[in-house]
């Protein structure tokens, strides 16, 4: 089947994946894209040599800002997790990529906690495969946990960096398993920069990479954020209400389906801005689901210093190499699974910065034989919770979108698990070699990088907000490519899975 | 190539093993600055930090290039760069500088207002040496404004060149590090990490 029209709302990777599989498969005569933020040159030779010498890149301005979020910015940080431009998140997103396990599929059955996913593992495993192959990921495919079914990552590893080696000595003394190369969307362009929030050869996946911008059938409108859906029917979206950006002007336009690829966040805005007579309560929640069950992942760290770093150890590349699954398993699943990574990245010494302020070379170099630290850092599985939720705030945001209202309390599970994780991690540290004196916890907020539910997939309308092929219940023209989909967050970043799922509902489309 | 680029890797470690740390040169110190440069290197000379004119670009004139020239010869020498980064004379003058002056946001007007400060000084100092010396690594007792004339040439020309420096090859002054923040290490698909690795 043949569609006129299609809306897809957000530029990020789902928006992407869906126009690209819209338009490869000829399932749309015409497709448009709507992002409320701003094109940001990508790849540019003279933004990058800035970036070098100045720290700045061209999608600085496009965050989050404090003042634009209501309710207490600690318990669910907002400002700094997204990026309102074309592009999305991906334009400075860190490319971890991990796949969910069997498990992460069966929380509900598993602990009895939030929902099963209407699909397991094996249905989204194909999908995994072809979304590292889109997402250019960089992996070990001789580790099968979770399983690979014998699939090849599209490039090989960047191998452990040198300071790797006290980390994998100490997880090898300590008997633990399911530790190896983490898994990066850095491709046979990256020339290793060591700047990759932005990068200058497109070493590292960002979705304009994969923006269809020459087809004929696509049309992008950037600065456009939408601010409703018009229903025709119960049944039936008749199109949306934007604003052009460019002259303040608000706009109808008329499509035959419409794709809401926005996150987690303005996903779960969008229905509920889009009140009717059929849906009072907004699109999709006559259950009350939507903007509800919001949860992301709690980051902790640990921090230690050797005594000395004769060598001169540093990580040299600006991402992480290695990832342990260790607690990332069926066994933890009821207490909250913990991932983490060995998380250095570039040099921990400025050394322009420290030469430009007055200090000596001598300082410098002394800085870098000094007490050597080693981190690492991860996330703990945190639980959702329906009175943990996001309504509409009130006027709009820079981006002309709706303000956002966050209530969020962090459960009390989750901050014993956040101690014990800090316990193992001062643990693996000790054994690698650091000073028990010098180790340092971190315990932060969940952010809305990771941030999922707020239009959860069930299979009854009453339990959610979409089915499993993502479509609103009850909406036949409505489907949503999000994060805020995922029943659950698991213990591990959710692009890779995001993607794999686009793939695998354009595929039933 | 793999041969030659390790050779280059053994040399250049060799290098930083054979200054070491212990006898790594401090930067230039300046004598105590007159009061009346204090007053002109203090003197506000525009009305907000951001770049003056962004918008007009074009080719810098020689003389400018010149000048700004001799500002990373200064910093080169005060740090002991010159061995690891041999051709950052080209670097900076057809590589930074005409980036910077060709697209927008465009340094043009305020690289040549500060090469007009460095020909000032220096020709009051009766060196450029010194004038670099004073403008990069002078120590004052107040607060550099932004707005400032020091201001500028020390946001614009001192940190950017210096991040620019270390980034070209300059970082391997300091330890057999074999990649940093700006450094086009190579791909880590190939024969010859970018990186230190493990080695075992």
């Amino acid at each position: 089947m043949t569609l006129g029209a299609v809306a897809i709302v957000g530029s990020g990777v789902a928006g992407t994946t869906v126009a690209n599989a819209l338009l490869d498969g000829a399932k749309a005569e015409r497709v448009v894209m709507f992002e409320a933020g701003p094109v940001a040159p990508m790849r540019v030779w003279r933004s990058w040599l800035d970036h070098v010498t100045t720290g700045v890149t061209p999608y600085d301005g496009n965050e989050d800002i404090p003042t634009e979020i209501d309710g207490d910015p600690k318990a669910f940080l907002v400002p700094g997790a997204r990026l309102m431009a074309v592009g999305g998140s991906t334009l400075h997103w860190g490319g971890w990529c991990p796949r969910f396990k069997p498990e992460d599929f069966r929380l509900q059955s598993n602990t009895g906690k939030a929902l099963d996913w209407p699909f397991d593992y094996a249905a989204l495993a194909p999908y995994y495969d072809r979304a590292e192959k889109q997402l250019r990921v960089a992996g070990d495919g001789q580790r099968n946990d979770p399983p690979r079914f014998g699939s090849a990552f599209p490039v090989s590893p960047p191998p452990f960096a040198q300071k790797d080696g006290p980390i994998l000595d100490a997880l090898a003394d300590l008997g633990l398993e399911n530790y190896g190369a983490l898994p990066i969307a850095r491709n046979g362009d990256c020339q290793t920069t060591g700047t990759c929030k932005y990068c200058p050869v497109g070493g590292r996946y960002d979705a304009t990479m994969d923006l269809p911008m020459d087809a004929p059938r696509f049309t992008l409108r950037d600065r456009a954020p939408v601010i409703a859906i018009e229903m025709r029917t119960p049944a039936a979206a008749a199109g949306l209400h934007y604003l052009d950006g460019r002259t303040g002007e608000s706009a109808f336009e008329a499509f035959d389906h419409i794709f809401i690829c926005a996150g987690a966040i303005e996903s779960a805005k969008l229905l509920l801005a889009s009140q009717n007579a059929h849906w009072p309560e907004g699109l999709g929640n006559r259950t009350g689901h939507v903007g509800r069950h919001l949860v992301a992942h709690s980051l902790i760290a640990a921090t230690g210093a050797t005594r000395a770093n004769p060598d001169a150890m540093e990580q040299e590349l600006d991402f992480p190499t290695l990832e342990c699954r260790a607690f990332d398993t069926p066994e933890h699943q009821g207490e909250g699974k913990f991932y983490f990574v060995r998380d250095d990245r570039g040099s921990r010494v400025d050394l322009a910065k420290g030469l430009a302020e007055g200090r000596s070379p001598a300082e410098m170099a002394a800085q870098l034989v000094g007490p050597m630290r080693l981190s690492l850092s991860g996330f703990i599985e945190e639980f959702a919770s329906a009175e943990n939720r996001l309504t509409l705030g009130s006027g709009r945001n820079r981006f002309g979108l709706p303000r956002t209202r966050i209530a969020y309390r962090t459960p009390d599970g989750t901050q014993a698990a956040k101690r014990k994780w800090v316990a193992k991690l001062d643990e693996i540290l000790l054994a690698a070699g650091v000073e028990r004196s010098s180790l340092q916890p971190t315990f932060r907020n969940p952010r809305a990088d990771h941030a999922v539910a707020t239009c959860r997939m069930s299979l009854a309308p009453a339990d959610g907000v979409v089915d499993g092929d993502c479509r609103v219940h009850d909406c036949d023209n409505v489907t949503i490519c999000s994060n805020a989909v995922f029943p659950n967050i698991s213990a591990v970043n959710p692009t890779l899975t995001l993607t794999a799922l686009t793939l695998k509902v354009m595929d039933g489309f | 190539m793999q041969r030659l680029l390790l050779d280059r890797r053994q040399v250049l470690a060799g290098l930083v093993g054979a200054v070491g740390a212990a006898s790594l040169p401090l930067p230039a110190l300046s004598a105590p600055v007159p009061d009346d440069l204090t007053l002109w290197l203090q003197e506000t000379v525009t009305a907000t930090p951001e770049l003056r004119a962004p918008d007009l670009t074009g080719a810098p004139a020689d003389a400018v290039t010149s000048a700004l020239l001799k500002a990373g010869e200064g910093m080169t020498r005060a740090w002991g760069l010159d061995p690891f980064i041999p051709d950052w004379r080209t670097a900076i003058s057809s590589v930074l500088v005409p980036a910077k002056c060709q697209e927008r946001p465009s340094y043009l007007t305020e690289y040549a207002a500060i090469a007009a400060d460095i020909e000032w000084l220096a020709t009051r100092l009766g060196d450029h040496a010194s004038a670099i010396d004073i403008l990069s690594f002078a120590v004052f007792p107040e607060p550099i404004a932004a707005v400032a004339r020091l201001g500028r040439y020390r946001a614009f020309i001192l940190h950017e060149f210096a991040r620019f420096l270390i980034a070209q090859g300059g970082f391997r002054r300091f330890a057999p590090l074999q990649n940093y923040a700006g450094f086009m290490g190579g791909p880590f698909t190939g024969p010859d990490l970018p990186h230190r690795g493990l080695g075992r």
